[in-house]
């Protein structure tokens, strides 16, 4: 444990753990996600289905931790000013979650599409970016919490990791609304998955702000 | 921003509200670029891509701006209330800069079509009035940091919000039942014309923030 260890009490350690248990939570779909895209270009949609319902719980699970997050902050953990920014972050990560049950459960409709061989490595690299821009998120949420001095460099990799994706989005639009001769319902629900799937790295870029917000409060 | 300033402290508190002023100084230019980059896409597709290159520059410089804004107001002693609507407005304020790299992506794909020309008229009298929405929304926040009322301009931002939905409405039954346009076609001009529409919606949401944090001054 770092400093929040010898400043807070008893309730405000437990809502750090369950924080920490939080984005456990996230990491599992995070991990659900990326198998979910290696069986999409596999074409193996029996598992996609199965992924469905287990992303589901996944995301019901972390709800309820969120919500715990929650009472315990508003029955007296943390001081009232900081309250309000602490429930903002597993706001956002409960955001996060929710994301990606959203993208994992949009993959079923890939099923019908003409999926062009040129854009599957654009999905897959922009899938294991997002994966990566998870792992970092939770380790600047762990050197938060024990005060390290990487948490910057863990930031900084998100920034990063984030405005890669946005590109890849870039060039498979283009692939997908200038150059493929496709069909229109693949153009539509291929648009939709990578809207989709962009909108992780998204949310995960808000909590690396919020978490920033924390650290100039010297909350930990 | 005299009158303010009691609440909101001096130093640290004065130079984050002027972070305010330069982040809506980008976000005008930018929308100033992107209806230069419209025109030229409609009118001159070869001259257009100078103007998406400005266009992504400048939402980096407001990105910045933004993240520099961020650390000034929780480093700062704005009140916790103060401090959270502020947030949200800086947040509002970034997506309009974002919204506005999207339509240009967007716009960009336009080139290579045959947009008819009452759609055209229709996507550049959008962009004219987007284009005045983030001027209104600039005077709003040169008024709010004088301390000055925005009332008149906050009824106009909404009024010109209400005209671009209804120019929306218009264009999308062009595309959607005019017959004029191809799925794939019509795909793009609807991702570009949301995407449009969204800068002044956003703007008015500027709007209902500010004047939330006028009545907690």
């Amino acid at each position: 444990m770092g400093i929040i260890s010898s400043i807070f009490g008893k309730k405000e350690k437990e809502v750090i753990e369950l924080f920490r248990k939080h984005m456990e939570k996230v990491k599992t779909m995070s991990n659900l996600f990326l198998k979910a895209t290696d069986n999409v270009m596999k074409e193996n949609f029996n598992f996609i289905q199965d992924a469905e319902i287990e992303v589901s719980s996944l995301e019901y699970e972390a709800d309820c931790i969120m919500r715990d997050i929650a009472i315990k902050l508003y029955s007296g953990a943390f001081l009232t000013s900081t309250r309000g920014i602490l429930y903002k972050l597993a706001d956002l990560l409960d955001d996060v979650a929710d994301k990606i049950e959203n993208t994992v459960k949009s993959f079923i409709y890939l099923k019908k599409c003409n999926f062009p061989r040129k854009l599957r490595e654009h999905f897959i690299t922009m899938a294991k970016q997002t994966s990566e821009c998870i792992e970092n998120l939770a380790l600047a949420l762990d050197a938060l919490f024990e005060n390290k001095p990487t948490l910057k460099e863990y930031m900084d990799r998100v920034y990063e990791l984030e405005h890669s994706i946005d590109t890849i989005k870039k060039h498979i639009f283009d692939f997908l609304l200038m150059g493929a001769r496709i069909d229109n319902f693949s153009i539509r629900v291929i648009g939709d998955v990578i809207d989709f799937v962009s909108s992780i790295s998204d949310a995960v870029e808000d909590c690396c702000d919020q978490i920033e917000v924390i650290k100039i409060t010297k909350l930990t | 921003m005299t009158r303010i300033l009691p609440i909101f402290g001096r130093k640290l508190e004065k130079s984050t509200l002027n972070l305010l002023k330069k982040h809506i100084d980008i976000t005008y230019e930018m929308i100033n670029v992107f209806a230069l980059f419209t025109y030229d896409v409609f009118e001159q597709p070869r001259k257009e891509g100078l103007h998406l290159k400005k266009i992504y520059d400048l939402e980096k410089k407001a990105d910045g701006v933004e993240k520099r804004l961020v650390h000034k107001l929780y480093a700062g002693a704005f009140l916790p209330w103060t401090r959270g609507l502020l947030h949200e407005l800086i947040n509002m304020m970034d997506d309009i800069t974002d919204n506005i790299k999207d339509s240009a992506n967007f716009v960009s794909y336009l080139k290579k079509m045959k947009v008819h020309e009452e759609v055209k008229i229709f996507v550049m009298n959008m962009v004219k009035d987007s284009v005045y929405v983030v001027k209104k929304l600039k005077e709003v926040i040169e008024n709010f940091l004088s301390n000055k009322d925005i009332k008149m301009l906050k009824e106009e931002i909404e009024r010109v919000e209400h005209e671009i939905d209804i120019i929306k409405k218009m264009t999308f039954d062009d595309i959607l039942l005019g017959g004029k346009y191809d799925e794939k076609a019509s795909e793009i001009l609807i991702r570009a014309i949301n995407s449009i529409s969204n800068i002044s919606d956003l703007a008015e949401n500027c709007c209902d923030n500010i004047e939330l944090l006028n009545i907690s001054k």
